[in-house]
């Protein structure tokens, strides 16, 4: 959901100053989106009181419905739609939860600006309609005189004072609105937000677990599967009296058993590197470029250590960047630049053919929503032709190392 | 033995391919994933004959899931009969299930990879799938047996019954299961009519033993 955040306190107040100068209250959008907004105030005021009398018993439901109306309408202002709030708690029209959350002083509010906007509203469409039927009348005659010029500038005179007052009307209703409603919507807000990152926490879990799977399926299990069947088959020779086909098989079960080794320390080393954890996010970045197949560069500035949660995120996305560089980039030179500060930053560049792709579920994926789950980001630069540019930076406060 | 091998790591292929030539048989094809192993299987029809036993791996590519499974049964399906033999990295009745269910009972074999290992006992399994018996892991049997319990029709049996059903289960002939019991081959001999009349398999009904596995598996 691209929802716009609410904004703060200084932000909301700017977008309602007005232009210096009253003549250009006759061009300003925010004077006429007031007017707009006062116009549906008084509709909405209306409704409010009408349906608060005729729904009494369901006032809750009442004032809910107002306070949601409210949450869009501050769009008219051009300031942003506040988040609407579940009815969570609200279990029945008349369940007097609905009251809450900001939303009884809102429909106090709609009443009480509908009426107030009334008065103003019908003295100001009376003047500038007697004023604009005027003006129409004396361009009738012909030739021209100089009370034209009078009932222009009367006409003029009354718009910008309703564009004030409508400004005026609609700022301290929007302000109102804004104070009683944005904590609520805050609150709604985080709570998606943090629902979402869960979410996709978990995401990475399960794909974590799936990679190590699939890592001891095609490494450690086959190497053993391959050493008992060698077992077997030197006990079978053996069986028959071939001593040296069984000396071979031995021999090659003795490899079996070496790579099975192998593979289980990789798998291993994938889950949480050992020297990531006594050495330092530096020093793991090191060792693993080191066993790259190309020439790999590192360059390490900074020395803030960070936690292990972002230390492992960010040994993670170096580590696939260094696997994609040398499996499918066909390049002849990959670098890391690492800025140990905060926040942590990570690059990784490699001269390779481009056109990677962040797909959704595969390894990259799974590491930008790590990524941001840890409150960073990470993006991929990497047009057809390269060169390939993995950029991440990571939130890393003071005094959170070893946590 | 005419044999296609079908597995997608190239060293256990090979193993496997080594043990079957070793020990006598001829591999005449071999597939590194499940299409492949279909294609091969059309080209040999086409040629010199079906393989007297196809031998393949459950997970392969392109997927990675059960592939292997799902090509066995394919082929069992445009070549009745077909004997295959399934290696599993891991116990799934699952797979059992559905390799039993949609083919002719016959020529089945579902093992644990790691049983190549018993190179005699594999071979055996190999030849005894060739010529349409019915094979099944141990494990497996355990677990499709752990998942039937109450069930009305095996609760007919005794605990000494069931325990030689699993056996046979795992292609074991008589004598075979009369050693591992530490029993008379008359005593198995009996056990084995009282499954299959417990199992309501008549004297004319042919292929019993093959029938009262399966209706131990999963009918």
């Amino acid at each position: 959901m691209s929802e716009p955040q609410p904004l703060d306190d200084s932000t909301v107040r700017s977008r309602l100053v007005l232009p210096r100068n009253p003549a250009l209250m006759l061009v300003s959008p925010l004077g006429w989106r007031a007017v707009l907004y006062c116009a549906t105030s008084i509709l909405v005021g209306l409704l409010a009181i009408l349906s608060g009398v005729l729904g009494l018993f369901v006032l809750p439901l009442v004032t809910w419905a107002t306070a949601n109306a409210e949450r869009y309408r501050l769009g008219i202002l051009g300031l942003p739609r506040l988040t609407p709030l579940p009815r969570s708690g609200v279990r029945h029209p008349w369940d007097s939860r609905g009251f809450g959350e900001g939303n009884l002083a809102v429909w106090g509010i709609t009443v009480l600006f509908g009426l107030v906007d009334l008065v103003p509203g019908v003295v100001l469409s009376v003047l500038v309609l007697g004023t604009g039927t005027s003006l129409f009348q004396v361009l009738r005659r012909w030739p021209p005189g100089i009370e034209v010029a009078y009932t222009a500038a009367a006409l003029v005179a009354v718009l910008i004072v309703g564009l004030y007052v409508a400004w005026a009307l609609a700022a301290a209703q929007a302000i109102l609105v804004d104070l009683q409603l944005r904590p609520y919507s805050e609150l709604s807000r985080r709570v998606d937000e943090l629902t979402e990152s869960r979410r996709e926490l978990v995401d990475v879990f399960a794909g974590e677990r799936r990679r190590i799977e699939r890592d001891l399926h095609d490494g450690a299990q086959q190497h053993l599967v391959l050493l008992s069947l060698h077992l077997g088959e030197a006990d079978y020779a053996l069986g028959e009296g071939r001593t040296d086909d069984a000396r071979k098989a031995l021999d090659a079960a003795q490899s079996s058993v070496e790579s099975a080794m192998t593979s289980l320390r990789e798998t291993v080393r994938g889950i949480h590197p050992q020297v990531l954890a006594d050495r330092g996010l530096a020093a793991a970045v090191r060792e693993s470029a080191a066993r790259q197949p190309l020439p790999v560069q590192v360059e390490v500035t900074g020395d803030r250590q960070p936690s292990d949660a972002v230390a492992l995120a960010a040994y993670y996305l170096v580590s696939e960047a260094f696997t994609n560089a040398t499996k499918h980039a066909r390049c002849t030179s990959v670098s890391v630049r690492l800025s140990l500060g905060d926040p942590l930053e990570v690059e990784v560049y490699d001269d390779g053919v481009g056109g990677a792709h962040i797909l959704p579920g595969h390894g990259l994926s799974g590491l930008r929503e790590r990524t941001q789950a840890l409150g960073g980001d990470c993006w991929l630069s990497s047009p057809p032709g390269g060169p390939t540019r993995l950029r991440a930076v990571l939130p890393n406060p003071p005094g959170r190392a070893g946590e | 033995m005419r044999i296609l091998v079908a597995d997608d790591a190239a060293l256990i292929r090979a193993g496997i391919i080594g043990l079957l030539e070793r020990a006598g048989h001829q591999v005449v094809a071999e597939a590194a994933d499940a299409p492949e192993l279909v294609a091969q299987c059309r080209r040999l029809a086409g040629a010199e004959g079906l393989p007297d036993v196809v031998i393949t791996d459950v997970r392969m590519p392109p997927s990675m899931t059960d592939d292997g499974l799902r090509a066995a049964v394919l082929l069992r399906e445009t070549y009745p009969g077909l004997p295959v033999v399934l290696l599993s990295q891991y116990v799934a009745p699952a797979y059992a299930a559905t390799l039993f269910e949609g083919s002719s009972s016959s020529g089945l074999g579902y093992l644990l990879k790691e049983r190549v290992g018993r190179v005699v006992d594999f071979l055996r399994s190999v030849e005894l799938v060739a010529a349409g018996g019915l094979v099944v892991d141990p494990e497996v049997v355990g677990q499709l047996l752990n998942a039937r319990r109450g069930d009305p029709v095996l609760g007919r049996l005794t605990p000494r019954e069931l325990e030689v059903l699993s056996l046979m289960a795992n292609g074991a002939a008589n004598n075979q299961i009369a050693g591992q019991l530490v029993i008379s081959t008359a005593a198995v001999a009996k056990h084995v009519a009282n499954i299959f009349s417990k199992l309501d398999l008549g004297p004319n009904e042919d292929n019993r033993r093959v029938r009262a596995i399966l209706a131990y598996l999963n009918r």
